[in-house]
């Protein structure tokens, strides 16, 4: 892969693929400045690892891949990596919003809940609302997807349970 | 509300908000991080490797008897150990775009391999060079009681940094391949399968 091409892709994956990264970094950090943080390690690590995409799988698969990976390592080492990024937040924009300009509680909640979860859950969770097949959540994984079906069938118990109250 | 009602408000957060990306500053900063990055990692290889091969090639020309190239050859070889270990573990760590699984899996062998080597720091770091050094010392002082004195504080430090090494591996490296054992644990928990449930209910 030359370094045309890297930058070439890395572009198109920002544009198409922002809203999953968001949603990974949302998922693993509660805070605006952790999920600067994160994001910015993540888009570090695709950058890295992008010449070694082959193609084999598809590119949401390998960058749900990619963010879980280093949101896991992030989380660990979160409070060493509290350093100041305040160059890059003012790159990234502001945080979604709804139409009346407030977040809008039941995903919030949401997120809140998926936080909760264990790290293994919290990205099924995530993978299952955004719609991915269970093939492709195994692919992420590396379970089967006997197994992912097994564990959704928790997690859906789960967030229905933390979300009980706040439906209207 | 039901799951798929759900599923439709989550996937649509996005499209209620355009957020506005640079590419061109994002790009600009994640290869500014890049090099850093680099940088991090080739001065501390450079570090731990060139410590020790300085001290072997400043023996080699200021040393004074056989002793001291005794001492010469034991940091070359601890040097080149961790220049061995070093590139051996590069090639085989965990790569960010691996499956859940298989990343941990990977990242649980780094850090099994780091317990190792803090556990046998004695064998492969301190034995090799105290002996040289208590050799050297025995053969260059210049009364016995002199020579007792420093080899005393040699032994002394040898085991300090035993101990700090030890202390590292029940402190940071224990917790650290515990935790990883249970997520590798978690993800692939196969006893709790139910194949009954299994696939059917797939969306």
């Amino acid at each position: 892969m030359t370094p045309h091409e890297q930058e070439s892709i890395f572009r198109r994956w920002l544009s198409e693929h922002q809203g999953l990264l968001r949603r990974v970094v949302k998922s693993f950090a509660a805070s605006a400045a952790d999920q600067e943080d994160l994001l910015q390690e993540i888009l570090l690590q695709a950058w890295i690892s992008l010449p070694s995409f082959r193609g084999d799988s598809k590119e949401t698969t390998w960058l749900y891949r990619l963010a879980f990976n280093t949101a896991m390592v992030w989380q660990r080492k979160e409070q060493r990596r509290r350093v100041k990024h305040e160059a890059f937040s003012s790159l990234i924009g502001e945080e979604p919003t709804s139409p009346d300009g407030t977040a809008d509680a039941l995903i919030e909640r949401l997120y809140e809940a998926i936080r909760a979860l264990p790290k293994p859950e919290a990205s099924l969770a995530l993978m299952l609302l955004d719609g991915l097949s269970y093939r492709e959540m195994g692919e992420v994984l590396g379970i089967s997807e006997n197994h992912v079906a097994v564990r959704l069938h928790r997690i859906r118990k789960q967030l229905a349970e933390q979300l009980k109250g706040l439906e209207s | 509300m039901n799951f798929e009602s759900l599923q439709q408000r989550w996937q649509q957060q996005e499209t209620r908000s355009e957020v506005k990306v640079d590419a061109c500053l994002i790009l600009q900063e994640v290869r500014r991080n890049h090099r850093s990055f680099q940088a991090m990692i080739f001065w501390r290889d450079f570090r731990e490797v060139g410590a020790a091969l300085f001290v072997a090639v400043f023996i080699i020309f200021h040393g004074r008897d056989w002793t001291d190239w005794l001492l010469a050859v034991a940091g070359s070889s601890v040097g080149i150990f961790l220049l061995r270990d070093h590139l051996r573990q590069r090639k085989q760590r965990p790569r960010a775009s691996e499956d859940l699984r298989l990343y941990v899996q990977h990242s649980l062998d780094e850090v099994r391999h780091q317990s190792w080597l803090l556990r046998n720091v004695l064998w492969w770091y301190l034995l090799p060079l105290m002996v040289p050094m208590l050799i050297s010392n025995a053969v260059q002082a210049d009364t016995v009681r002199q020579g007792v004195r420093q080899s005393v504080v040699i032994v002394v430090m040898a085991w300090l940094i035993y101990k700090l090494n030890q202390h590292a591996v029940r402190k940071q490296l224990v917790p650290r391949e515990q935790e990883l054992e249970r997520l590798l644990a978690g993800i692939s928990e196969d006893s709790s399968i139910n194949p009954a449930v299994g696939i059917l209910e797939q969306p």
